[in-house]
């Protein structure tokens, strides 16, 4: 199935076209390696997380652990995959179209 | 949309304004989704019991076939918890989880080591003697270790040079 090339505002925030990009390969992650991937403060990640929650694009969990301290980890949806898929098929049309401009 | 819209809508974002990309832009945010992925395969580093335990696991489900059949399913229970067991902590050491994109980009390890399971069953369950069972066991066991080690290579090669041409 082809993926239609959509701009979509909420991924192309660069923090949160990270968080898509690691998700879309991972599905799941917990929140201290997608901060760490970031390299951003825990503040800045759940900023971005928020907007991604808020607009249907992830979920976040917080499994209880036997005898530990409850992580959240962070699940992309299938509207979150969509949207990536689509939004990085643009940018793949905009940069193909300058490089055969420029060619 | 299309990409003449793209050039000319700014909307706002978080209170800053965010503009469509250019296409210089467009090319700077592929760039970052692959170091995203290419620091991915850097974080993937599987624990050195894990394909062993992974392997213990299926060679214990597949000779459990020939077991008889008060041990049957328990042993069935322990190669399954035992999975699970061994998922978890993966998942709590990586950070990140078990994704079916992982069996995609290591398709071709993969598929072999389901093959050799496969194969496995039924070769413990059409002749069912303990002289076959233990052998096939030990072969699951080493074809789990090693594809899913060569599973990995791939995998982690896949990230590092680009997994969008799939």
């Amino acid at each position: 199935m082809t993926t239609r090339p959509e701009f979509d505002e909420v991924i192309h925030a660069p923090n949160r076209l990270k968080i898509c990009a690691l998700l879309a390969t991972a599905t799941t992650a917990e929140f201290g390696t997608l901060r760490d991937a970031l390299a951003v403060a825990d503040s800045v990640t759940s900023k971005q997380l928020k907007v991604l929650s808020e607009a249907g694009y992830v979920k976040l969990s917080k499994p209880t652990g036997i005898g530990g301290r409850a992580k959240t980890w962070v699940t992309l949806t299938p509207a979150g995959r969509r949207a990536f898929q689509g939004h990085l098929a643009m940018l793949q049309q905009m940069a193909a179209d300058v490089a055969q401009g420029a060619g | 949309m299309t990409e003449r819209d793209c050039y000319l809508s700014v909307m706002e974002n978080d209170g800053e304004p965010t503009r469509h990309p250019s296409p210089e832009e467009a090319r700077a945010s592929l760039e970052d989704v692959h170091r995203v992925e290419a620091e991915l395969a850097d974080r993937l580093i599987t624990p050195w019991w894990y394909y062993p335990g992974m392997g213990l696991c299926e060679a214990l489900l597949v000779s459990s076939m020939a077991f008889p059949d008060a041990l049957r399913a328990p042993a069935l229970v322990i190669g399954v918890a035992g999975f699970g067991l061994l998922i978890r902590k993966y998942q709590r050491l990586t950070g990140l989880g078990m994704s079916n994109r992982y069996f995609v980009l290591a398709r071709g390890w993969s598929v072999a080591l389901v093959v050799v399971i496969i194969v496995a069953f039924g070769v413990v369950l059409l002749f069912d003697q303990p002289v076959i069972t233990a052998p096939t066991a030990v072969a699951v066991f080493v074809a789990t270790v090693v594809l899913g080690r060569r599973g990995d290579s791939a995998l982690r090669y896949r990230l590092r040079h680009g997994t969008r041409a799939l």
